[in-house]
């Protein structure tokens, strides 16, 4: 990756978060059952969302690796699941912070979406102690890359979770018919996932650079001890 | 401040507080890095 298309992408992130935020928190009108409130709704979903897409991303990058062994895939795998856990860690710090807003607890172990997402969280939380319980090398890259593979399944059962549950309080706003919501507020949310998903990318890019370049460091060390 | 305003202003704060944090941890390890190179520059010379 060039320097100048991840500033670019750095430039973008900055741009549309930024942007993001003043209309999200000054130019969208209050909902008019939750008020202020919702509008974490705007940090949240595109938080989740991203979360989701890295760990799709490190599926992908891990099937790569499994297909044609090269060591890079490793690396790009392991730091797309890294992006993912902390984004979905923000995911149920910020739910839990709206959910004490609208439902009055932190937490509550009936509804699916949660404990879904709970569960995805701590599958790829395992990722790291998979990772680090096997020695470097080939076999520890193809372990992780099998783990990140099954990961990916739990992202559609917890995405439809929702949409399957017959009672639930968590609210959808984005149905088979479309997003039931204001253009402002769907303006703002666009806005927003976009914005988190050029930053996840260019979090993502400047990890795997500093891990590959980590690794060259330290085997020109070992050459010239 | 109302409690929605102070919790959606708790939640936008923790997603900043982590992304400094994380920026951080980043700087440190670019830090590890020139050290490495000088290091290394030190040895080649």
């Amino acid at each position: 990756m060039r320097a100048s298309a991840a500033t670019r992408r750095a430039s973008a992130a900055v741009v549309l978060l930024t942007l993001a935020l003043a209309l999200a928190l000054e130019w969208v009108p209050n909902d008019a059952d939750q008020g202020f409130s919702q509008r974490i709704f705007y940090l949240h979903v595109p938080v989740a969302l991203t979360a989701y897409a890295c760990f799709v991303t490190a599926a992908w990058k891990a099937l790569r690796l499994l297909t044609t062994d090269l060591e890079r895939y490793d690396v790009e795998s392991a730091v797309a699941v890294h992006i993912g856990t902390i984004f979905g860690a923000l995911t149920l710090v910020t739910g839990s912070i709206w959910a004490r807003v609208s439902w009055g607890v932190w937490w509550t172990w009936s509804e699916n979406q949660l404990v879904l997402f709970l569960v995805i969280f701590l599958f790829y939380s395992a990722y790291f102690m998979l990772r680090q319980s096997v020695p470097a090398g080939r076999r520890q890259a193809r372990l992780c890359a099998v783990f990140a593979l099954f990961g990916v399944v739990l992202i559609p059962v917890s995405f439809l979770a929702i949409r399957l549950a017959a009672n639930f309080i968590h609210p959808v706003v984005i149905t088979q018919h479309g997003p039931q919501m204001a253009s402002s507020m769907l303006l703002a949310f666009a806005l927003s996932l976009a914005g988190m998903l050029a930053l996840a990318s260019v979090l993502y890019t400047f990890e795997v650079g500093g891990k590959l370049l980590d690794r060259r460091l330290r085997s020109l060390l070992e050459v010239t001890a | 401040m109302n409690s929605g305003e102070q919790f959606a202003a708790a939640a936008y704060l923790v997603f900043v507080f982590v992304l400094l944090a994380y920026l951080f941890i980043q700087s440190r390890k670019l830090a590890r890095f020139e050290r490495q190179v000088e290091e290394l520059e030190r040895r080649v010379t």
